[in-house]
């Protein structure tokens, strides 16, 4: 571990002036931290925010709406009519057809195994009573992914074959993927009118992006020898293309349709807070307004939206992988397309014949249904009422301990009513002077990083979130992004926390931040360690995987009924709701890191007589640390973007802004709120994996 | 559409003239289906329901579509939504503020649903604090309400940020030993209210009624001096002379809002929802039935109507003749 961070930090040296002037502006942060009312001159900001950016903005939409509108709506009057026809298709094609017909896929893709998942999670739409929203839902993907397809695949090539292209392509992904899609849900209805096409749309943008970071890279990818071959045998650019770059591309490209589907699904879901047709994302939504005692009914359709996910997610994945076995031997005997399609017709026929009765087996299950969401009903009510006392002492441990502290600091979190004692002037000394000779002792030993992590944990702690000084917060920042991401990004990073603070969202910043920080050390400290039990064993694996698929695509909303009957309306509820969502990439990605820790090494610890402990953490560990980072990177952008939802149950910064921003069709305040909260993400994103990247590439798919 | 509703309404007039008084208010175009907002909470599904089977039993053709609370002003400014019939005073979404300046929306008149905002408890709050539902001990055992965020302060849970606060105004204006938090959304509130019940513990939140968790838990409203216009206008009335509003919530209008060009496309059914009005007492038997027996909604719709036809064939009679 400490080889890779000093031949980091022996790559930094600073010559004496610079080093000077760092150690000045350290201690002057801590100064301003330590004293703030003897030095309010560096403490107060001399940035005040206005909502004039906001304003601006709303003026701007005003004048595109009114040139632009009649355009926009042609083009949103086509989309309806093609969400409305499928819709049409879907509601009158028989549930029966549907379940064989996509088991059948399912087996001729993958097999037996396959099969039975997709056909049972077919069936439960079917039997569970939400099969006519599901198909609704279905009929709204089916619109979004081919126009996400087209655009992100667009974008891919472009990038691919211009540098100046991607230059502006890349941020735009960015931004693409971080503004919260409530941030211009409204602008869209306003300027596309009222529907399903909004929600159509936000899936899009919001799906696109995987699509073309995939295209890019499978582009990218393709051997130069190959092109010179290609060009060497005369073949025209567009031949080439089509020939050898695309195909060499496609598993790349595949892997990029999976991603988009599944984008494409989560956000149709999100989108159903505008309303405008009756998806199943809508019944979730309502069913949440009604309480814990309606759990059931929320949970029973959140389920449903997960099976949609898993069914989409394999078969596409099965598809893709299918694709490549095609060169090669196939055990399985092919069956003439013509008795392919008169399979089909026939089990048409027969389920169009058998539709009466089906759907009187569908009405008739949909009641067991009922019963059991009844009973999940009252087993949520008899827990909270068993064990409210438990669940109480440990929200109150997290507010006092955790999350007051990170907030408003020790200073103002440590009193005799929540701590039992008071935080006195000498205590405080003593606690500061602790972290002061710790980072001193770990400069001097020559781990920077672990020095200005112990640094800035313990002053962060000392004084909160809330109370940072603007300029160490912005000091601090663009060092980081300097050392990890270059001097350009570091000026990129500045400018981004200026607008911040420029459109009066640095205090809704800060609280964001705040609230994500607490929630990624929680993810943390309870991830890894469920990530390398993972690794470890199998079965730990078998059984966590499951749990990871259905938290990352169960809808959001489901999160936010138990968070608020176990907890209540509180920071830490919101802090439960967060982790749940953000912690999965972390485990996932700690198990992977740990699992491709290569062979030789494992062994050659083992030969060298380590303990398992020893050989966990001075070679597994430290070998899979880029990949863990890359995990880490994948919970902060998860973090900041369930924010939004959190809002719901307590939480408040930037993410209530967007909301309001929402409600009141105020675009400007929804889009300055939502921008300054994708901001965060990149800078987050780019320091992340810059550091990874520091400590050695290994590749990582999913 | 102009030509459509001219080819029908001069149909349904030739159709009506032999039955009808002269100045009969024409159906306007039956063909076009009139679409009713559906927002998020079930009195709202059943204030629309109710009215749209109204609507149907006249002659129209309806259909429900799901929309935001919010959003559904742009869609209304717009004619893709022509009405919706359940709108607050207390929380109208700053969408329909402007639609309305601009013309674009209509305020058809109330709804006359007897709507009251308030600070509510549930039950078992008088064994914790006994001299509710009094606001002096309220605030005498704030302390018993108080959590980890509102030390020393109680808490009260009020409605969600972009809902407004009034919650927190009527409290600080009358200086109580409280500290409001925001909801979050409605889901919250009532999770709260339910998880509260379960766990006796403490609770007082802004709420409002009428509303189906009312008439399925046992709650009371704090007792708060009378929210008079004399409260709201004078600072030296009431308990803190600085200030206005130191007293319960002013009472909230529910009204119903349509599309401008509704009247001119369906005058009789104008007419119709213009005089249209639910009572609270059925609104929330309807609710409880609903959603604390699991009944279907259009069975109970049905039902309402059917107990109260002769009512209902007044008010369509009324406007047809009008």
């Amino acid at each position: 571990m400490s080889g890779a961070t000093t031949s980091l930090d022996t790559s930094l040296s600073l010559d004496t002036a610079r080093r000077a002037a760092l150690a000045l502006l350290v201690l002057l942060g801590i100064a301003a931290i330590i004293m703030p009312e003897r030095l309010p001159a560096l403490v107060a900001s001399p940035l005040a925010g206005s909502d004039a950016i906001a304003a601006a903005i709303n003026g701007g939409i005003d004048w595109f709406v009114a040139v632009f509108k009649p355009a926009l709506r042609a083009v949103a009057a086509g989309l309806d009519q093609a969400v409305r026809g499928l819709q049409k298709i879907l509601h009158a094609t028989p549930w029966l057809f549907i379940v064989i017909a996509v088991t059948w896929l399912a087996w001729r893709l993958k097999g037996i195994g396959l099969a039975a998942l997709c056909g049972t999670a077919v069936l439960y739409m079917a039997l569970s009573g939400y099969w006519l929203k599901s198909m609704n839902t279905l009929s709204m993907v089916g619109v979004a992914v081919p126009l996400a397809l087209a655009v992100g695949f667009g974008l891919g090539v472009l990038g691919a074959k211009s540098r100046r292209a991607n230059a502006v392509i890349q941020p735009t992904l960015d931004l693409m993927q971080t503004i919260p899609t409530f941030a211009y849900l409204a602008p869209l209805v306003v300027l596309f009118g009222f529907g399903p096409v909004p929600g159509v749309l936000a899936s899009m943008i919001y799906a696109a992006p995987p699509m073309t970071r995939n295209v890019l890279l499978g582009l990218q990818s393709v051997p130069q020898e190959l092109r010179e071959v290609s060009s060497m045998s005369g073949t025209t650019p567009w031949q080439r293309f089509c020939h050898i770059e695309l195909p060499c591309a496609k598993q790349q490209i595949l892997v990029g349709i999976n991603q988009l589907v599944l984008a494409s699904l989560s956000m149709v879901i999100i989108a159903a807070v505008i309303g405008g047709f009756d998806d199943i994302g809508r019944e979730v939504l309502v069913a949440t307004n009604k309480g814990s005692a309606r759990f059931g009914q929320a949970l029973a359709a959140g389920i449903v939206i997960v099976l949609l996910a898993v069914v989409i997610d394999r078969l596409t994945r099965a598809a893709a992988t299918r694709r490549e076995a095609v060169g090669r031997k196939t055990g399985r005997r092919a069956i003439p397309v013509l008795w392919q399609l008169a399979g089909l017709a026939i089990v048409l026929a027969a389920s169009i014949a058998l539709k009466t009765y089906a759907d009187i087996i569908a009405v008739a299950s949909a009641i067991f249904f009922r019963l059991g969401e009844v009973a999940v009903n009252g087993w949520l009510q008899d827990f909270i009422a068993t064990h409210g006392i438990t669940l109480d002492a440990i929200k109150k441990t997290a507010l006092m301990y955790l999350l007051l502290p990170l907030r408003i600091g020790l200073t103002k979190a440590v009193l005799p009513i929540t701590w039992g004692f008071t935080f006195t002037p000498a205590m405080q000394t003593v606690y500061l002077l602790t972290v002061l000779a710790g980072t001193a002792w770990l400069a001097w030993r020559g781990r920077t990083t672990a020095a200005s992590l112990l640094l800035s944990v313990g002053l962060i702690s000392y004084c909160g979130f809330s109370y940072m000084p603007w300029w160490v917060m912005f000091a601090g920042v663009c060092w980081l992004a300097w050392r990890h991401a270059g001097w350009r990004f570091a000026l990129v990073a500045c400018a981004m926390m200026l607008a911040i603070t420029l459109t009066g969202h640095w205090q809704g910043a800060l609280y964001s931040v705040y609230l994500c920080s607490a929630a990624i050390l929680v993810c943390l400290l309870i991830g890894c360690p469920l990530g390398i039990l993972a690794a470890k064993s199998d079965i730990v694996s078998g059984i966590l995987r499951p749990m990871n698929d259905t938290l990352q695509s169960i809808p959001l909303y489901i999160f936010l009924i138990p968070a608020v009957a176990l907890f209540q309306v509180n920071e830490f509820s919101a802090l439960v709701a967060i982790v749940l969502y953000a912690i999965v990439p972390l485990i996932r990605y700690t198990e992977h890191g740990l699992r491709h820790v290569p062979p030789t090494l494992v062994e050659a610890a083992r030969a060298n007589g380590c303990s398992p402990l020893q050989r966990l953490l001075m070679i597994e560990l430290p070998v899979a640390r880029p990949a863990i980072l890359l995990g880490l990177n994948q919970t902060v952008l998860f973090a900041l973007a369930m924010l939004i939802i959190a809002v719901l149950v307590g939480a408040r910064g930037l993410a209530e802004q967007v909301n309001i921003g929402l409600r009141d069709a105020d675009t400007g305040l929804g889009m300055t709120a939502g921008l300054s909260m994708a901001f965060i993400a990149i800078i987050a994103d780019r320091v992340l994996r810059g550091y990874a990247n520091s400590l050695g590439t290994t590749e990582i798919k999913d | 559409m102009k030509t459509a509703k001219g080819l029908l309404g001069a149909a349904v007039i030739a159709a009506s003239i032999a039955s009808l008084p002269a100045n009969a208010l024409e159906m306007g175009a039956t063909d076009k289906a009139i679409k009713l907002a559906i927002n998020e909470w079930t009195g709202q599904h059943l204030s629309t329901r109710v009215a749209g089977a109204i609507l149907e039993r006249a002659g129209y053709a309806v259909e429900y579509v799901t929309a935001g609370y919010g959003p559904q002003f742009i869609a209304l400014g717009e004619g893709d939504l022509h009405a919706t019939l359940e709108i607050w005073t207390s929380n109208a979404p700053g969408q329909f503020n402007e639609a309305e300046a601009a013309g674009k929306v209509v305020d058809i008149g109330g709804l006359g649903l007897d709507a009251r905002e308030g600070v509510l408890y549930p039950i078992h709050m008088k064994e914790i604090c006994p001299g509710l539902p009094d606001w002096g001990a309220l605030n005498a055992c704030a302390d018993k309400f108080a959590s980890v965020e509102t030390l020393p302060n109680g808490r009260l849970l009020d409605y969600p940020a972009d809902w407004g606060s009034p919650g927190k105004d009527r409290f600080e204006a009358m200086g109580m030993n409280f500290t409001a938090v925001p909801a979050g959304s409605e889901g919250a509130l009532i999770t709260e209210l339910e998880a509260s019940i379960a766990k006796k513990s403490p609770l007082v939140m802004t709420f409002w009624q009428p509303h189906w968790a009312l008439a399925e838990y046992e709650t009371e409203w704090v007792a708060l001096p009378a929210g008079t216009e004399e409260c709201y206008n004078d600072p030296s009335w009431g308990v803190n002379k600085s200030a206005t509003g130191d007293c319960d919530f002013s009472p909230t209008r529910i009204f119903k809002v349509t599309w401008a060009g509704f009247n001119d496309t369906w005058p009789a059914a104008g007419d119709i929802l213009a005089n249209y009005t639910l009572e609270a007492g059925a609104q929330q038997q309807m609710m409880a039935a609903v959603d604390g027996r699991g009944e279907d909604i259009n069975a109970v719709v049905a039902a309402h109507i059917d107990a109260n036809a002769a009512a209902v064939d007044a008010l369509i009679s009324a406007a047809k003749s009008r």
